[in-house]
């Protein structure tokens, strides 16, 4: 993984970390840059990317049909109403 | 985007911002796939990689925006990887996950690091790459591994311990190779 890649997550300061965390860190400290160095990330495929992407923006679209579905019916119901003070406006004068 | 949080983005998501789930995924697809890939046999990773994200995606209503996405996550990766190892206490063969082989010579000596890694037990494993991709406490690999701190602090210690090793074995075989 590059810097960059990792940069979102890898924003904590050692300040945060626990007395154990750092012990760690301190004890390894050799291991662990030398495994950073030497680490070979793999890559996710491309049609992976896609494929979940798809299925989520589905799931979205699914979520925003409902809310429309539920914010239609109230509009159905205001318009309903709208027309029935009309009606009963109309009617007493 | 970079300074909206995870827990952000996911609430944009849900409430119907595809631009926001392109953001998570793009801060998660690497770490993750990386866990995975190296969790469990390379034929199984793509679907199990597919599962995660779908678990994510259609379970939304169960995450509480507690600041915890990433732990979340990877919990949610973590339960698939054990069932996927309890499939194998049943019966079923779970291979150990296999590298591409290296391509160049430069890559050997880093392939045989991976190769270490990979030979680490699973809890262990996981332990190291959750710190590692993901630079994740002792107390959020606990959380991860649903585990006590101490158990999570010693599956990493021994991790290291083992690959410090592994590390002084190969050095020490190279420098002998140098001198023949």
């Amino acid at each position: 993984m590059t810097a960059s890649q990792s940069k979102s997550h890898k924003d904590r300061s050692i300040g945060e970390w626990s007395e154990a965390d750092q012990a760690i860190e301190q004890e390894f400290a050799e291991v662990i840059s030398f495994v950073q160095e030497q680490y070979i990330p793999e890559s996710v495929p491309p049609r992976l990317d896609k494929q979940i992407k798809r299925l989520a923006n589905g799931s979205a679209l699914e979520e925003i049909e409902k809310s429309w579905l539920l914010s239609s019916g109230a509009r159905l119901t205001l318009v309903i109403l709208l027309f029935f003070s009309i009606a009963m406006l109309w009617l007493i004068f | 985007m970079n300074s909206v949080t995870d827990d952000e983005l996911y609430r944009r998501y849900r409430s119907g911002n595809r631009r926001a789930f392109d953001e998570l995924y793009e801060r998660f697809r690497q770490p993750l796939y990386n866990y995975v890939r190296r969790s469990v046999s390379a034929d199984r990773v793509d679907e199990l990689y597919q599962d995660i994200w779908l678990k994510v995606i259609a379970t939304s209503a169960r995450y509480q925006n507690n600041g915890r996405f990433r732990q979340w996550v990877f919990t949610c990766a973590h339960h698939l990887i054990v069932d996927e190892y309890r499939r194998s206490s049943r019966g079923e063969e779970v291979p150990l996950p296999e590298l591409a082989a290296p391509t160049k010579a430069d890559d050997e000596f880093k392939s045989k690091i991976d190769q270490a890694i990979l030979r680490l037990p699973m809890e262990q494993r996981q332990a190291f790459y959750l710190r590692h991709e993901l630079d994740c406490s002792v107390a959020e690999i606990a959380e991860i591994q649903g585990c006590a701190t101490e158990a999570a602090k010693s599956r990493l210690r021994y991790a290291y311990a083992k690959l410090k090793d592994q590390l002084k074995a190969e050095l020490k075989s190279q420098s002998k190779d140098n001198t023949e």
